[in-house]
């Protein structure tokens, strides 16, 4: 056939083929024993998340809480609107703020954006927070070695991006959580002074600080954690689906039982993010001004605790606490061998009554601990030492809890777990102190007013 | 468990399309909000007086202030420029600017360039930044905005400005440019205190704290208390603050009023000893009378009351000017010193 006529019946019969090739899956519809759904699951790249048959026990929404899903629906938010408030947002000191006030004002549905990437942002974090508690809690990590250690790294990239995005408005508060956050930086020893520098480009906050943080908001840290996603997603289904259904034999289809049930948890983790985000306004402040500085001045949230460790003592609360449970939760796996339970909260019986136990009483001690700590800043009473306070307090708590939880429990489980519960329930209460704090680091009750009417 | 496995796919089919309904009522309410802005109302109330000539004119007005600094005031101010609308009672934000003070400025003089505020916002809670809202650029208030004249005139009560004038009296008479030097360069004797045109943008509020009691805001202040000076005239800390807002406007440079600002950043001194273009007449001769003329009221008389020579020639060198050679820069620009010296 000569060209001419060639080429005229391939246009004739364009849509036809492109119908017919286009489609997902080609060459797949004849495999033997192929149900429909188990085409589906085939032709999609998607639902390649799961196996094509899975346990009735996978289904259980208790068993995962589907925190994963919920922390991927909030990274799909944060990627639109993010692109979305790209087009607007411009990284200069002297436009920054602007850009700020005309997406909220002045913007077709830029308040809502804004609104739905801060409040995706903040929920994201608590989300990947809580999905490595559960997966902790159910000793999920175990031979899933490699994946603990990318969900620690997307830990890790979470919290950088909802940090490096926290300057991007430019206002009073941005501006002092950042200083006082990169302040923390400063005890690293040997480091401290060159890591600030680095983070800062230059010995404090200013332009070339907000341009940094902007290329690593939106182009650095997104790539990174979307590449580390698509791993962990990968490893999930190589490492052979979820922890907790191991052992069972898979009987049912994962289309549409499991797939349906995802997919409406992550429509509806939206729908109640936008609901939030349609009624509650993403706060902006006042224009940076770096000659007046905010009182108290206060990291984002998710630093807090740390911040009110730095208080009592600065080695403690910007190193050794940090680094002792970044440590334990990198070394679980591999100081936790055991297999029993997989799936069951706080591991079987003696494991987690001593987990419990452990946990129980660190959060009595932690009480007791910021009590007697407050009650002596109270009456003024100058500490013995800069190193008995209460993060030194939960510490030594949790090296005990390591020791007694495994030695009663006789199980290396019960010791990794009790530690690990210990030192996260001393960080949620120095949070949780430090959202107290007033002017001056004073404390204060959430119904007190602040002195000065703030 | 005994799964019934079509009953179950039929409800977890059930739960997705619960949960895309949801979806979808969300960004119904969002989609309300957006299309419900506070400005449409207002726009709408001026509709229905009719006033807008053209149905399509009205939606987002956007200006521009003197430095080019968009500003939306007008989307809900629709009548402020329109003086054919004076006399006539319309509800709040419609009405027409009073008389006296628009027609006299040039067009391109925003509304903030005098008011203040927060010009890119569109909603009243956001826009007008109250005095005590937590905002740099408040939208000053009562004699408070007389600072704002002083963003680019001349500091002067014949042009309305009385306050702002008695408020830099104040500041050279209760020696505050002895710790905070004003002059751009200059330094002040002592390197006390830190740059006034920085703090001046704090809020009336923090600046009437930051003068009663210093520590309040920064604890290691050597600042000492200004309170006992204000107990009986509060009017005076008022005149005061003004002049420290003052301080911390930017001025309208690009409004052709170049020298005016310029005069005025030379430092306070050029309100009461303003010479040819503005600027501070004089040099040391004009220190010392000043200095001599205050003996009694300022700080750095109290301590060397005696060593305040005559002025004019044959009187010498002002012995304070000398100890305290820096203290040229209070009122005057580094490169005039060092012509001088």
């Amino acid at each position: 056939m000569s060209f001419l006529p060639a080429l005229l019946e391939n246009l004739r019969r364009l849509p036809a083929r492109a119908l017919a090739d286009l489609r997902p899956g080609r060459g797949q519809a004849g495999a033997p024993g192929a149900d429909d759904a188990a085409r589906r699951m085939r032709r999609s790249f998607v639902l390649h998340l799961h196996p094509l048959k899975v346990t009735e026990r996978a289904l259980d929404p208790w068993l995962t809480l589907g925190l994963g899903i919920a922390t991927g629906a909030l990274f799909l938010a944060l990627l639109v609107s993010g692109l979305l408030l790209m087009l607007y947002y411009v990284p200069s000191p002297e436009r920054a703020h602007g850009s700020m006030l005309d997406l909220e004002h002045a913007v077709a549905f830029g308040a809502f954006l804004r609104a739905l990437h801060r409040w995706a942002a903040h929920g994201m974090v608590v989300a990947v927070g809580l999905h490595l508690l559960r997966v902790a809690a159910q000793g999920a990590y175990r031979r899933r070695e490699l994946n603990w250690m990318v969900g620690l790294g997307l830990l890790g990239l979470t919290l950088a991006l909802a940090f490096t995005g926290y300057l991007l408005p430019w206002d009073q508060r941005s501006y002092w959580a950042v200083t006082v956050s990169a302040n923390l930086v400063d005890h690293v020893p040997w480091l401290g002074a060159g890591l600030k520098q680095l983070f800062l480009g230059g010995e404090r906050v200013g332009a070339a600080t907000l341009v940094r943080f902007y290329a690593l908001h939106v182009a650095v840290l997104p790539v990174l954690l979307a590449g580390l996603l698509a791993l962990h997603l990968w490893r999930i289904r190589k490492d052979g689906g979820l922890a907790a259904s191991a052992g069972a034999a898979p009987t049912l289809p994962a289309w549409p039982h499991l797939m349906l049930r995802l997919a409406a948890l992550a429509v509806g983790v939206l729908a109640a993010l936008c609901l939030v985000a349609a009624l509650v306004d993403a706060p902006l402040g006042a224009p940076l001004d770096p000659h007046q500085p905010s009182n108290p001045e206060k990291s984002p949230w998710y630093f807090l605790g740390l911040q009110e460790m730095v208080s009592y003592s600065a080695p403690v609360g910007g190193l050794i606490f940090p680094g002792v449970l970044g440590l334990l939760l990198l070394l679980l796996p591999f100081l936790d061998r055991e297999d029993g339970a997989p799936g069951r909260w706080f591991g079987d019986g003696r494991v987690r009554v001593q987990v419990l136990a452990w946990g129980g009483a660190s959060a009595v001690c932690l009480a007791a601990f910021v009590a007697l700590q407050l009650s002596a800043q109270a009456r003024g009473a100058a500490a013995a030492s800069d190193l008995w306070n209460p993060a030194t307090g939960m510490l030594l708590l949790g090296a005990v809890a390591f020791v007694g939880a495994g030695a009663l429990g006789r199980s290396t489980r019960a010791a990794c777990l009790a530690a690990l519960l210990v030192l996260l329930v001393a960080l949620a209460g120095f949070t949780l102190v430090g959202l107290c704090r007033g002017p001056d680091w004073a404390f204060f009750w959430p119904w007190e007013a602040w002195p000065g009417g703030a | 468990m005994a799964l019934e496995p079509a009953r179950d796919g039929r409800r977890a089919a059930l739960a997705l399309l619960l949960a895309g309904l949801a979806l979808a009522a969300a960004l119904a309410v969002a989609a309300a909000r957006a299309w419900s802005p506070e400005w449409r109302a207002h726009q709408q109330a001026y509709r229905a007086l009719g006033l807008a000539g053209d149905e399509g004119a009205l939606g987002l007005q956007q200006g521009a202030d003197c430095l080019g600094e968009v500003e939306r005031c007008a989307t809900c101010h629709l009548g402020a420029r329109r003086p054919e609308l004076m006399g006539r009672a319309l509800p709040a934000p419609l009405g027409a600017h009073p008389a006296g003070l628009l027609e006299r400025h040039p067009p391109r003089v925003g509304c903030t360039d005098c008011h203040g505020g927060v010009g890119r916002a569109l909603s009243a809670r956001a826009a007008h930044a109250m005095p005590d809202g937590e905002t740099r650029e408040p939208q000053l208030r009562g004699p408070h905005q007389q600072a704002r004249c002083a963003r680019c005139h001349l500091p002067s009560a014949a042009l309305g400005m009385p306050r702002v004038v008695a408020g830099a009296e104040l500041y050279l008479e209760l020696g505050c440019a002895i710790c905070h030097p004003l002059a751009p360069g200059g330094r002040g004797g002592y390197d006390f205190g830190p740059d006034l045109r920085a703090l001046g943008r704090r809020t009336p509020r923090a600046l009437e704290q930051s003068l009663l009691e210093p520590a309040a805001n920064f604890p290691e202040s050597s600042m000492p208390s200004f309170r006992p000076t204000f107990e009986d005239q509060p009017g005076a800390l008022v005149d005061l603050v003004i002049f420290l807002e003052v301080l911390g406007l930017e001025g309208g440079g690009a409004c052709g009023l170049q020298a005016n600002s310029a005069a005025l950043a030379a430092g306070p001194c050029a309100t009461c000893h303003a010479g040819p273009g503005g600027r501070a007449g004089g040099r040391f001769s004009h220190r010392c009378d000043f200095l001599r003329a205050r003996a009694g009221e300022l700080a750095c008389a109290r301590c060397h009351p005696a060593e305040i020579p005559a002025a004019g020639p044959g009187g010498g060198e002002c012995p304070a000017v000398r100890v305290h050679r820096d203290a040229c820069g209070l009122c005057h620009l580094a490169a005039d010193l060092e012509a001088t010296r």
